[in-house]
């Protein structure tokens, strides 16, 4: 017999160890020799194919003659004890024996919980945020949007009529305004869907009541249309009679033509539109600050497209590339909207507009949480073997009594699928109420949590339940088969106890491994304690501890923009009356929060080598820097405190050194496009010797430069 | 020891079936040959591992059905290990073989089986 074959032979040998005890003595030879004959009968593939059956059939026979003997236990009269008859003893014995060791109880019970209850809240997380948060439309896994998420609506409307490999594009953007849903009815501030009109179609979503948004919608001199959601038309009672009557949004009437189904909020996670209306209806909504949307220099509108059927992602990205090619050869104006065009799944913008953020943090979220439920699952398996051990002379005497190891080792099952069942109730319950508790969280950028809605998956739940059962089952069973051997005259001697040097081995294997995971989550929550004490620790060059920061929301002004602009000058008296009060400014961005304004700008009598950059733009009115208490570096502070006389640039130390790193700023005359005007291409801001520049890290996470305007 | 009536067991399944007629026919056996045999009267349809077959032949054995016997003279294999069947077990085969000719034999079973049957 060559060498190999031998191998072969001793691999089998070593590998009937598997087999029960007893039960190699007294056909082990002659299982092997039955493999050797086959072996020898086979040729080369044969071979390989009676390999993988003897590792398949040795562990089918080592778990059979464990559980079930050879096949079951003949009782007189024909009747078979199979592992099918007696549950319902052994669920009382359980429960006894749960009732009698509470301590136990608790901390197995308590272990499983927090291990449990982690990997159902990240795990429901990671699955509405991720994975599957698009919620109410056909298909959403063929959904994909286009990035970058800033695009002015006439190039939306040139993706939908050019790509092939997308059966429809539609644009979407959620406003904030004021809705007043009936006659007299107090305007309160809700997001609004201001969607293309083929946004639904594109979708997949079928109407409630009434219809949806149809492309006669968006025709120049159409009515006013709205369609409700499902949750505003709950709020109005479910009447029918909604259909055709007038909401107005910012001051503007809309004729409500439809709802939406129940269970379709938008595309964002944390933002569900109350209403929908077209595009071309925000001209009338927008009070008076946009122009038109229809302007191909306000890249404002994010586009949900649907791969046709048989269009790959790739072959979408290729042709979307083509395209924004065409658009920015017909259009060079859009050629900044347009210089890293993509397409990613529409899920994977659901929570994260920007992109990017979200999968390593869940991904570290469920690293962890996977974890801390190994680490429960080593624990308990601890527990239930240290408890086998006090009950090794109990197990000794049942199985002098005549209970079979397959007996012993269900009861194990019994009471240890009851412990799961416990750890489970009491995880879910944890995991309910973090979820709840993370609902209720204040994020910065004002992200609402809760209007996601999370709740624990169902999946989930039962994958975490089948990993527990696995480990109890691994963990607590094994000592139940190994104390069927115990003889029954050590049973009823004092040198019952102990388990054995293969259960000290296993008891210390779960131990290390215990504490290897522990070390690992201890050593991960101190560098993320460390990364958040680093954070708050950042010089910022500025104390935010002193600022108090007011949100205005200028749409509960309906369309007057100089009554919004006196109550806001109003208020700013009336707080810096108040006594403490140093100093009150306004701005559009407010520092250390997530809101952004970017614009492209060029630096007067400077030639860009490639395409004109853009920045993060904050305008401010006058007295910001004294009332924030952001100092200047360089500069006239004179000029940029008190009345806006003139246009003043205000730049971060970042973009000074990044835009003039040989020389000073100040003096500068930047170009910048304003958001409020109507699109004229490069209108210079003059910002002369009146120039300034202020420490950078005023704003949360400011990676590109920030100037800032008044 | 009390009269056992071998119906009680009936009706056996294939596999005990193919291996109590491989060791009624050519016994005694070791597990190759018996997993040959019962191949080879099967036409390939009936085939086991050796955990499944030493599973069932252990089962036989306590059942009485079958019982180990020393190797043949010309044995070389010494790890070989030989079975054979019991005069209880052949009793029960033949029961079995009874209960399947009259199942044969009856003209609607033969009717469903066709002409080649």
């Amino acid at each position: 017999m060559s060498s190999a074959s031998e191998f072969v032979m001793r691999l089998y040998r070593a590998a009937s160890g598997l087999l029960p005890r007893g039960f190699p003595d007294d056909y082990g030879a002659g299982m092997e020799a039955m493999f050797r004959d086959e072996w020898r009968a086979r040729t080369r593939v044969g071979r390989v194919v009676l390999v993988g059956r003897a590792a398949a059939d040795l562990v089918w026979t080592a778990i059979t003659v464990r559980v079930l003997g050879t096949h079951g236990t003949r009782l007189e009269g024909g009747t078979t004890m199979t592992m099918w008859t007696g549950w319902g003893m052994d669920l009382r014995t359980s429960l006894r024996a749960l009732a009698r060791a509470p301590l136990f109880t608790g901390s197995a019970a308590l272990s499983l919980a927090l291990g449990f209850g982690g990997v159902a809240t990240v795990y429901a997380l990671a699955d509405q945020m991720l994975l599957d948060p698009i919620e109410g439309v056909r298909d959403a896994d063929a959904l994909v949007e286009l990035t970058p998420a800033g695009l002015p609506y006439p190039v939306v409307q040139d993706y939908q009529r050019a790509m092939r490999t997308l059966s429809g594009v539609a644009a979407h953007r959620a406003r904030t305004a004021a809705l007043e849903l009936g006659p007299g009815a107090d305007p309160r501030p809700v997001p609004v869907g201001v969607v293309s009109a083929n946004y639904f179609d594109v979708l997949g979503v079928s109407p409630e009541r009434g219809r949806l948004l149809t492309p006669s919608d968006s025709l120049q001199g159409a009515p006013l249309v709205a369609v409700l959601s499902h949750a505003i038309w709950t709020e109005l009672g479910r009447r029918d009679d909604v259909i055709g009557t007038d909401v107005r949004i910012n001051g503007a009437a809309f004729r409500v033509v439809g709802v939406a189904p129940a269970g379709f909020s938008g595309l964002r996670l944390w933002t569900h539109p109350a209403v929908f209306i077209p595009v071309e209806g925000w001209n009338a909504a927008s009070l008076g600050r946009t122009p038109t949307v229809d302007r191909r220099g306000w890249g404002w509108m994010a586009a949900v497209a649907r791969l046709a059927p048989g269009a790959s992602v790739a072959a979408a990205v290729e042709e979307v590339r083509d395209v924004a090619e065409q658009i920015v050869t017909a259009h060079p104006e859009n050629e900044a909207d347009l210089a890293q065009v993509g397409v990613v799944p529409a899920r994977l913008r659901a929570a994260d507009e920007a992109g990017g953020a979200l999968p390593p943090l869940l991904l570290a979220l469920g690293g962890m949480a996977l974890l801390a439920l190994l680490a429960a699952a080593a624990n308990v398996a601890n527990l239930l073997l240290s408890r086998a051990t006090r009950r090794a002379r109990e197990l000794s005497v049942r199985a002098a009594l005549g209970a079979g190891r397959a007996r012993l080792a269900r009861l194990a099952m019994v009471e240890y699928g009851l412990l799961v069942a416990l750890g489970a109730a009491l995880g879910l319950g944890l995991s309910v109420v973090a979820l709840r508790a993370l609902g209720a969280m204040p994020l910065p950028g004002g992200i609402r949590i809760d209007v996601a809605g999370f709740r624990p998956d169902p999946f989930y739940l039962t994958a975490a339940c089948l990993l527990l059962l696995l480990v109890v089952a691994v963990a607590g069973i094994a000592p139940a088969l190994a104390s069927g051997r115990v003889s029954s005259s050590l049973a009823m001697s004092d040198r019952s106890g102990g388990g054995g040097p293969r259960g000290g081995r296993l008891r210390a294997g779960l131990a290390a491994l215990q504490v290897g995971v522990s070390v690992v989550l201890l050593a991960g929550t101190l560098l993320f304690g460390q990364s958040i004490v680093r954070a708050l620790g950042v010089d910022l060059r500025f104390t935010p501890e002193q600022l108090a920061v007011v949100r205005i929301d200028a749409s509960l002004f309906r369309d007057d923009r100089a009554a919004a602009s006196s109550a806001v000058s109003r208020l700013l008296e009336q707080i810096r009356e108040q006594p403490g009060v140093d100093a009150a400014s306004w701005s559009t961005v407010a520092p250390l929060t997530q809101d952004r304004e970017t614009e492209t700008f060029d630096i007067v009598g400077r030639a860009w080598p490639d395409r004109r950059p853009s920045v993060e733009i904050n305008a401010v009115g006058g007295d910001f820097f004294e009332a924030s208490g952001i100092p200047l570096v360089s500069g006239n502070a004179e000029a940029v405190a008190g009345p806006v006389r003139t246009p003043t640039v205000v730049v971060t130390e970042s973009m000074a050194r990044r835009y003039w790193p040989d020389e000073s700023p100040v003096g500068a005359t930047l170009a910048i496009m304003a958001r409020s005007s109507r699109w004229r291409p490069w209108r210079p801001t003059r910002a002369s010797t009146d120039s300034a520049v202020t420490p950078g890290r005023w704003s949360s996470a400011c990676s590109p430069p920030c100037p800032r305007l008044r | 020891m009390p009269r056992r009536d071998p119906e009680a067991l009936l009706p056996l399944k294939p596999k005990p079936f193919h291996i109590l007629l491989a060791l009624e026919e050519g016994g005694p056996l070791h597990g190759y040959a018996i997993n040959k045999s019962m191949g080879e009267r099967s036409g390939g349809t009936v085939s086991m591992d050796p955990g499944g077959l030493y599973r069932l032949i252990a089962r036989l054995e306590r059942d009485g059905l079958l019982g180990r016997t020393e190797a043949p003279p010309d044995e070389t294999d010494e790890r070989r290990q030989y079975v054979d069947i019991t005069d209880w077990g052949r009793a029960v085969l033949r029961a079995e073989a009874r209960r399947i000719a009259g199942l044969a034999a009856l003209p609607s079973v033969r009717d469903l089986a066709g002409p080649g049957a």
